[in-house]
């Protein structure tokens, strides 16, 4: 397709209607004037030809009246004036007939007009003997003469004006008939004209529609796919206009998309992948059996968990920082790399004053040097080999299922979040628990009791108290798989990631 | 914009609403529903625009009503972090942050708790 812009084909179209529509407008009025001055000429000359034939017919009438007046006049001067007055009647009724002759356009009609012409002369050639028998005084004769010749001369003069009479009316009635023949077709062939226009307008308006519409609709047909997660939609638009210009600027984009996507997957995989990868793989805790996973979300998540043992025990910190992304996995590892360093060179340190010394790190980091504005909960605690927790900092319960009930214990958390501000060392406080044999202690995310399901509901704390005092007894790798599969069957696609500690105390060191 | 008026648009999509009425000290907005990443940005612009108004009208509390804000996921958290952390680090003593919550929701427990801490006498938690 050529260089035809849409502006240009709207044009075009408008054009094209607007010829059609003026071609058929101008062709109407033509045939309307044309059949207006058929008719208005046909009207006319047959008008003028009734209109001249009634003068006759009357003019006769008053010459015949005339002529009678004149037989039954004595008065020798009256009877003069009486024959100068018939005598301009006949010159009168002379030129109606030159005008009448003059209009004769059909040889019935010139014929009428000849028997007309012939009984004219038979009138005024009796009237005339009639009058030279009057003239010699003998008025009884001149009577008789002019009721058995003048009389019948006219009667028969009058009859064929009024034959012609009624040949013009019908020929003007013929006028009139054709007249409305005319007009009736006039009127179909506008019909039929305005038909063609209005299908070819509907026609050209469907196509040039057709034209813009189609690479629209494959271009929304393509960002639908796109939409949906078809890298590969491309609009197939070949056309060298606007819309063609649309759809490579849309392919192009989608080409960007399409790489865009494919390196930010490739991102997401690397810092999934960082992020479970500094996960603990072993556990080897003396007087404790401990076991954890993390089962992360379609977005990259910010848990954190470790276990660091030391020599009469271990840490363990569980965190969560707070959104989803680079970001967030990114913070997870400075606090993993921050928690396992501080506790290398000091392992016998407060989980107080580690909290508070990763919170500075942490902050500094974030607020200083990435100029991130985020926080993350954790809690780092102090196992020892005799059962005794400490622990501080601010992030889910820490449950403990007591062997002796088989029942679940959540204990807070207090203090507050690291990386919202420069020091928290005023709000953080170091608590404790103490372990029995075989107590079980659970370490989790918010991912656990917020997971939801097709409506909403959360898991929630009750649910995973259920699950883990139903497997209480068993192997910690079993109460964690445990929880884990409750919590998929409640949530198949939970948004956030899934992190579980399971520790079970196995009793003093010896 | 007269002083009465509160240039705070309300929200109301199918699982979020949110709605601010100013009362004689302090503005009160209304959360309801599920506050998780989908109406974060609606979540940031109320509170940037409870922030306007409350510093505007120089009011002396503004009111998060969370009763019926049953869910709100760690971004929408961050949020709310973000707008304490600022008016702590403000020079200048403007309003206090009140939270009208529910105790029988888990994560109010949990996070206002630690919110409280966090900002001190700044925050309030009802």
């Amino acid at each position: 397709m050529g260089r035809t812009s849409i502006a240009h084909r709207l044009r075009l179209a408008f054009l094209v209607m607007s010829v059609l529509t003026l071609a058929v407008g101008a062709l109407c009025i033509s045939r309307m004037h044309e059949l207006n001055q058929a008719t208005a000429k046909i009207a006319g000359h047959h008008l003028a030809k009734v209109r001249l034939a009634q003068t006759g017919v009357r003019k006769v009438h008053e010459n015949g009246r005339s002529a009678l007046h004149l037989f039954l006049i004595r008065d020798p001067r009256t009877f003069d004036e009486e024959l100068a007055e018939q005598g301009a009647t006949s010159r009168e009724i002379s030129e109606i007939y030159a005008q009448f002759e003059h209009l004769l356009d059909a040889d019935d009609e010139r014929a009428l007009f000849g028997a007309i012409t012939a009984a004219r002369a038979r009138y005024r050639s009796t009237r005339a003997e009639a009058e030279e028998v009057l003239r010699t005084g003998d008025r009884q004769r001149a009577l008789t003469k002019f009721e058995h010749e003048v009389l019948p001369a006219l009667d028969e003069y009058i009859d064929d004006w009024d034959v012609l009479l009624e040949l013009e009316g019908r020929r003007a009635n013929e006028a009139a008939v054709n007249a409305a023949t005319s007009y009736a077709r006039a009127r179909a062939v506008t019909l039929a004209l305005t038909g063609i226009a209005l299908v070819l307008g509907m026609g050209v308006a469907f196509f040039v529609t057709r034209l813009i519409t189609r690479p629209i609709l494959a271009i929304s047909d393509a960002a639908t796919r796109l939409q949906s997660g078809d890298l590969a939609a491309r609009a197939d638009v070949s056309s060298n206009d606007e819309l063609g210009t649309l759809a490579a600027a849309f392919n192009s984009m989608s080409e960007a998309v399409a790489f865009r996507h494919e390196r930010l997957a490739r991102e997401m995989n690397l810092a999934q992948h960082i992020q479970t990868a500094l996960l603990p793989r072993t556990f080897c805790v003396a007087g404790l059996d401990v076991t954890a996973a993390m089962n992360p979300a379609t977005e990259v998540g910010g848990d954190y968990y470790d276990v660091l043992p030391v020599h009469d025990g271990c840490w363990i910190g569980i965190g969560d920082v707070a959104g989803h992304g680079l970001n967030a996995g990114l913070i997870m590892l400075m606090i993993q790399s921050s928690v396992a360093a501080l506790v290398r060179e000091d392992p016998d340190r407060t989980p107080r004053a580690l909290v508070t010394t990763v919170n500075k790190v942490i902050f500094e980091n974030l607020h200083e040097r990435l100029v991130l504005d985020e926080h993350a909960t954790m809690t780092l605690l102090r196992f020892h080999d005799d059962g005794f927790v400490a622990f501080a900092g601010a992030h889910e319960e820490v449950l403990v299922c007591r062997a002796e009930t088989g029942r679940c214990e959540a204990i807070d958390t207090p203090g507050t979040w690291i990386g919202a501000i420069d020091d928290i060392a005023a709000m953080t406080s170091d608590s404790s628990l103490r372990l029995a044999q075989d107590d079980v202690m659970i370490l989790f995310t918010d991912g656990v009791t917020e997971a939801r399901n097709a409506e909403g509901v959360p898991f929630g704390i009750e649910r995973l108290f259920g699950a883990i005092e139903g497997a209480r007894g068993l192997a910690v790798e079993t109460i964690r798989d445990r929880v884990l599969d409750a919590i998929a069957a409640w949530a198949p696609q939970p948004d956030d990631d899934v992190s579980l500690v399971v520790a079970r105390y196995t009793g003093p060191v010896v | 914009m007269s002083e009465g008026d509160l240039a705070i648009r309300d929200v109301n999509l199918e699982h979020f609403s949110a709605h601010a009425e100013r009362e004689p000290t302090k503005i009160v907005a209304r959360l309801r529903g599920n506050a998780d990443q989908l109406v974060r940005d609606e979540l940031q612009r109320i509170i940037s625009e409870l922030h306007t108004e409350a510093t505007r009208l120089g009011v002396r509390e503004a009111v998060l009503d969370v009763r019926d804000l049953y869910f709100m996921n760690s971004s929408c958290l961050s949020v709310i972090v973000r707008w304490i952390t600022g008016q702590m680090k403000c020079a200048i003593e403007s309003y206090r942050i009140r939270f009208t919550c529910n105790a029988n929701l888990r994560w109010q427990k949990r996070s206002l708790q630690a919110m409280a801490t966090l900002g001190g006498a700044l925050v309030v938690i009802d």
